[in-house]
């Protein structure tokens, strides 16, 4: 199987991961009150072992993650992902430094839940609305561990559309990746929403 | 006489929205449009006069912001808006000091449509 989304269905699919990505890098901005830089979004389509490889996280770092998964029109999965470190810091912002780092245990899977359901449903609006489709968004879940347990797939021979988005708090050192994993069983409904969209901005624009 | 409009963005389906409201409120307009900031600078070295400039903020190499400086020091732009999904505060006070319009992703044409008629 190839990459079989056209160069503009790419360009739209970032577009409006961008504009995504973007208010949550606002909500984000307003819950820890610090500017947050982010990276332009990279999306292919690639079998499930590539795709764990391109989030070029260290397979034996802990890891803290949020992740939701999706279903309906189309179904995968979303990740926002810190080094464990990171994660904690970040917690510790959220709640005003007022707490030492050695107490934060206890409130990091709250907090990094109430970060990733803030962060990953802003994606999630912004995508449903451009593309109106129809996806149920599962509660989110907080993980901790190596890579290989977050990233989890039933075949690494299956393929998944991938976007990958890298954030930061430069102030802090803090920065995380947020992405999305989409079966490629519902790739077919998807690119039909996304050829829609692009389909009404051609034909407006070519008059 | 005709008005020459640069427009900057490193998506073209973007653009292509941006253009379309353009061409829907502003007669016999010249779009000049360039997918980054080098590009957006080399489209402005002929010599032409630019009445009005969009420009993505998040795009690779230059952002918005270090494009709209660059082309401050070439030309006179009466103009410009800077066109963003990231809506941060620091984003916006950036855009003030720079003095230029900020403006939210996804484009909303009255806003556009005002900002043009202005």
């Amino acid at each position: 199987m190839s990459n079989n989304l056209t160069p503009l269905e790419i360009d739209a699919l970032t577009e409006i991961f961008n504009i995504g990505i973007g208010r949550a890098a606002n909500s984000l901005n307003q819950m820890v009150s610090q500017t947050v830089d982010l990276t332009i979004p990279t999306i292919e389509i690639l079998p499930n072992k590539e795709a764990k490889e391109k989030l070029d996280l260290d397979t034996t770092m802990e890891i803290s993650a949020v992740t939701q998964r999706f279903s309906g029109d189309f179904q995968g999965q979303a990740l926002l992902m810190f080094s464990k470190e990171n994660g904690l810091q970040l917690v510790s912002l959220l709640l005003g430094n007022k707490l030492p780092i050695e107490d934060l245990s206890e409130l990091e899977q709250d907090s990094l839940v109430e970060i990733g359901n803030v962060i990953l449903n802003a994606c999630f609006g912004t995508v449903i609305n451009f593309l109106d489709s129809s996806i149920s968004i599962e509660m989110p879940e907080f993980i901790q561990g190596n890579l290989n347990k977050i990233f989890t797939y039933s075949s690494e021979h299956d393929w998944s559309l991938y976007l990958k988005v890298k954030f930061c708090l430069p102030s802090e050192n803090i920065s995380g990746y947020i992405s999305f994993i989409m079966d490629i069983t519902s790739l077919e409904i998807f690119q039909e929403s996304v050829r829609k969209f692009v389909f009404g901005v051609t034909s407006k624009a070519l008059g | 006489m005709s008005k020459t409009i640069l427009v900057v963005d490193d998506s073209l389906v973007s653009r292509m929205m941006i253009k379309t409201i353009i061409q829907s409120h502003v007669e016999g307009v010249d779009i000049i449009e360039a997918g980054n900031g080098v590009q957006g600078l080399d489209k402005v070295n002929n010599g032409k006069d630019i009445d009005i400039a969009f420009v993505d903020f998040n795009m690779p190499g230059m952002t918005g912001l270090e494009l709209i400086g660059a082309l401050a020091e070439k030309l006179t732009i009466p103009k410009v808006a800077l066109l963003t999904a990231n809506i941060q505060d620091e984003i916006k006070a950036q855009a003030i000091a720079a003095g230029v319009t900020f403006m939210n992703k996804p484009i909303n044409e009255e806003v556009i449509a005002t900002f043009l008629h202005r």
